[in-house]
């Protein structure tokens, strides 16, 4: 550990000079606000590194955060499935993909900081997996999840489940946030 | 002369030597007498007859006046001579010149009354600025300068009449540097320091918290810099970060305030003191601070307060040294607003004017608005003159102040330009007119650079009119290179880029 000062003053420093960008961000739960630094292309540049892809598809450093948070806690409540980040179900890409003992369900989750390709992605997601969890960033997000999928099918409904980043980022039980009898059966 | 009788008039005229100005005739009124005794009905005749009578018939009236006569009658050759006992007519061309029939009495005072401070009160067009630059010409001709904090532009154009007058503009395009945290000679730092902030705070209405956050930064830069500047403190506290709430609000505010501060910068970066205090000793000095925004009582505080300091670290003392601070416009500095904004009991400039008089300081003070000046300056001040208001608020106001009669109050309105009602000290009222002193508003910005230059150009002052000479150096930013503690910083968000601030701190060694 190192020193309030020094560490603040570092990070004044490599922020002036633009190799550190910074991002407060609500992961919900205690406090409020939680800080992350960015390094940028010219701070990669400076210790002579590429830049990292990001971890979703057309993501960003925030989109990245909440999908690494949300994954850390889905490997850590279930531990006899295997979480992969970004990976292809059935040709389409997902951000977190849960795959049960011998692949015996995959779920999907897509988290959503935006409703730019809400429908696009709820669409997409509920025909390729064998459940859907839409993780949204916040509740207005969430109320307009909950009406593009009354619109569908009931065959489709039931496989999408809607719930808030926030809480699935600290849930111990996906059935606590995700109110669905697939889940419920398979006690997950 | 109600009825217009002009043989009436003649009669009325000639019975109390109306006539006679000076030592001549007025050939004015003869000239209108004869031209409306051949057509009574002249309106513009009547007219410029009773402009020229008004005057003088009020001052006829005071023979059987309310005010008692004035006390003095002495040699002035050592004092200031204020105005003509009497309510003359307006704007007497020959100024105090003393001979002819009707010789009137000079008013005067000397350094003792004035270092109790002067103020005057009238309404705008009254005459106030007038009567100051008669009262500026009687210091110079005594041998003393002045110090003219001026927010209307009207000071610089006395460069005609005043040939060693300074004038220094406070403005975004100031024409001379002075760096407000650099204590005047004998000052110690840190006693300038706390001064100029607490100023600085009071003017601006900026709380306890705020001002010893803004010393606290001071300090912190006094370590590192010889010379500080308001930009240096700007960027200082701009960048520093906080986490209490009630903190980050303090350093908004002050950010706010420093920025807009920050606009003076071509005056505010220097790094040689201003010499107000061995200036004023050779030059008379005009500050304008009309284009000062809200600075002007900040700036027109400091420069009093500059001296004062002076004063007292140099223990001088006393009547022998003083000096005149002349303020066309009270309010900007002792307007009962700032008294209220204050938080420790009394704001910097009103403790001044209680204590200035020890240290030799007069200050001559104008203002349209009595009403709205502090309770503290008035009291404070020995003499105080009143020319004329349009407004019956402000004529009581004086009455409270002067203890004036009833009969001396209801003969105010009648007062003219450049007429007013003194009180001086315990003595009696007394009615007086203040000398004219005609000036041409034409004089330019280029103009006051040639003066000034041809002032100070060869001395040891060179500088004060020449800040782009002698800017302080702020810090090269420093270059792009990493550190060693900087690499690796870096290099551990590059590795772990999901950790919070608060975790990387804690597990992050470097």
């Amino acid at each position: 550990m190192i020193s309030s000062s020094r560490f603040y003053s570092i990070i004044n420093s490599l922020k002036a000079k633009g190799f550190l960008k910074e991002h407060t961000l609500t992961l919900g739960g205690r406090g409020s606000l939680t800080t992350f630094l960015e390094i940028t292309p010219s701070g990669c540049e400076a210790i002579g590194v590429k830049k990292k892809a990001h971890l979703s598809r057309g993501g960003n450093f925030i989109t990245d955060v909440f999908v690494q948070k949300l994954s850390d806690n889905l490997r850590k409540i279930l531990t006899h499935c295997k979480v992969s980040l970004e990976k292809q179900v059935q040709g389409k890409f997902c951000d977190i993909v849960i795959e049960g003992v011998n692949q015996s369900f995959i779920i999907a989750v897509e988290v959503e900081l935006s409703d730019a390709n809400l429908k696009v992605n709820l669409e997409k997601d509920a025909e390729g997996a064998d459940f859907v969890i839409e993780a949204l960033v916040n509740e207005q997000l969430a109320k307009k999840a909950e009406e593009i999928v009354k619109a569908m099918p009931r065959e489709k409904q039931i496989k999408i489940g809607i719930c808030l980043l926030t809480k699935l980022m600290r849930c111990q039980k996906l059935s606590d946030v995700v109110d669905s009898d697939f889940l419920k059966e398979r006690g997950l | 002369m109600q009825d217009r009788d002009v043989l009436n008039l003649i009669k009325y005229i000639d019975e109390n030597g109306f006539l006679y100005d000076g030592n001549s005739i007025d050939t004015r009124i003869t000239a209108l007498l004869s031209s409306l005794t051949r057509n009574p009905n002249n309106e513009r005749h009547w007219r410029m007859l009773l402009r020229i009578l008004k005057p003088k018939m009020i001052a006829q009236d005071l023979i059987n006046d309310p005010f008692t006569p004035y006390p003095f009658a002495r040699d002035f050759s050592g004092e200031i001579r204020l105005g003509f006992v009497g309510l003359h007519e307006p704007y007497l061309k020959n100024e105090f010149d003393t001979a002819g029939v009707n010789k009137p009495t000079i008013a005067v005072a000397n350094s003792s009354s004035f270092c109790r401070h002067y103020l005057d009160i009238g309404a705008t067009g009254s005459g106030k600025s007038i009567a100051f630059f008669g009262l500026q010409d009687e210091f110079l001709r005594i041998g003393r300068n002045y110090i003219s904090i001026g927010f209307k532009r009207d000071g610089r154009h006395r460069i005609r009449q005043v040939s060693n007058l300074l004038v220094f503009i406070i403005s975004q395009n100031a024409n001379f540097g002075w760096n407000i945290t650099i204590s005047p000679k004998g000052v110690a730092q840190k006693d300038w320091d706390l001064t100029w902030c607490r100023v600085f705070c009071e003017t601006q209405n900026l709380s306890l918290g705020m001002e010893s956050m803004l010393l606290e930064f001071v300090e912190k830069l006094r370590k590192k810099n010889d010379v500080i500047t308001i930009e240096m403190l700007y960027k200082e506290i701009k960048e520093a970060g906080f986490k209490a709430f009630r903190n980050v609000n303090w350093q908004a505010s002050l950010v706010n305030r420093l920025e807009a501060l920050c606009r003076f910068n071509k005056m505010l970066n220097t790094s040689k003191p201003f010499p107000l205090e061995k200036l004023v000793e050779n030059y008379p000095i005009e500050f304008e601070l009309d284009d000062a925004g809200e600075f002007k009582s900040t700036f027109a505080t400091l420069i009093s307060v500059h001296l004062y300091k002076y004063r007292i670290a140099n223990n001088l003392r006393g009547n022998e040294l003083w000096i005149e601070i002349f303020c066309d416009e009270a309010l900007f500095i002792g307007s009962k607003e700032i008294q209220r904004s204050c938080f420790l009991g009394e704001p910097m400039l009103f403790s001044l004017i209680r204590l200035a008089r020890e240290f030799g300081i007069a200050f001559i003070l104008a203002t349209s608005e009595s009403t709205s000046l502090s309770d503290t300056i008035k009291s404070n001040c020995y003499m105080q003159v009143f020319m004329g208001s349009n407004r019956f608020g402000e004529v009581l106001d004086f009455g409270r102040n002067a203890n004036a009669t009833k009969e001396q109050l209801e003969f105010i309105p009648k007062l003219l330009q450049g007429q007013g009602i003194m009180k001086m000290g315990n003595l009696n009222l007394f009615p007086i007119t203040f000398p004219y002193v005609e000036i041409r508003k034409d004089v330019s910005e280029s103009e006051i650079d040639e003066q000034n230059t041809r002032l100070l150009q060869g001395t040891e002052f060179e500088y004060v009119i020449k800040p782009e000479l002698d800017v302080v150096i702020m810090k090269v930013p420093e270059s792009n290179e990493l550190k060693p503690d900087e690499k690796a910083f870096l290099w551990d968000v590059y590795n772990r880029p999901y950790l919070n601030k608060q975790e990387r701190m804690e597990s992050i060694s470097l």
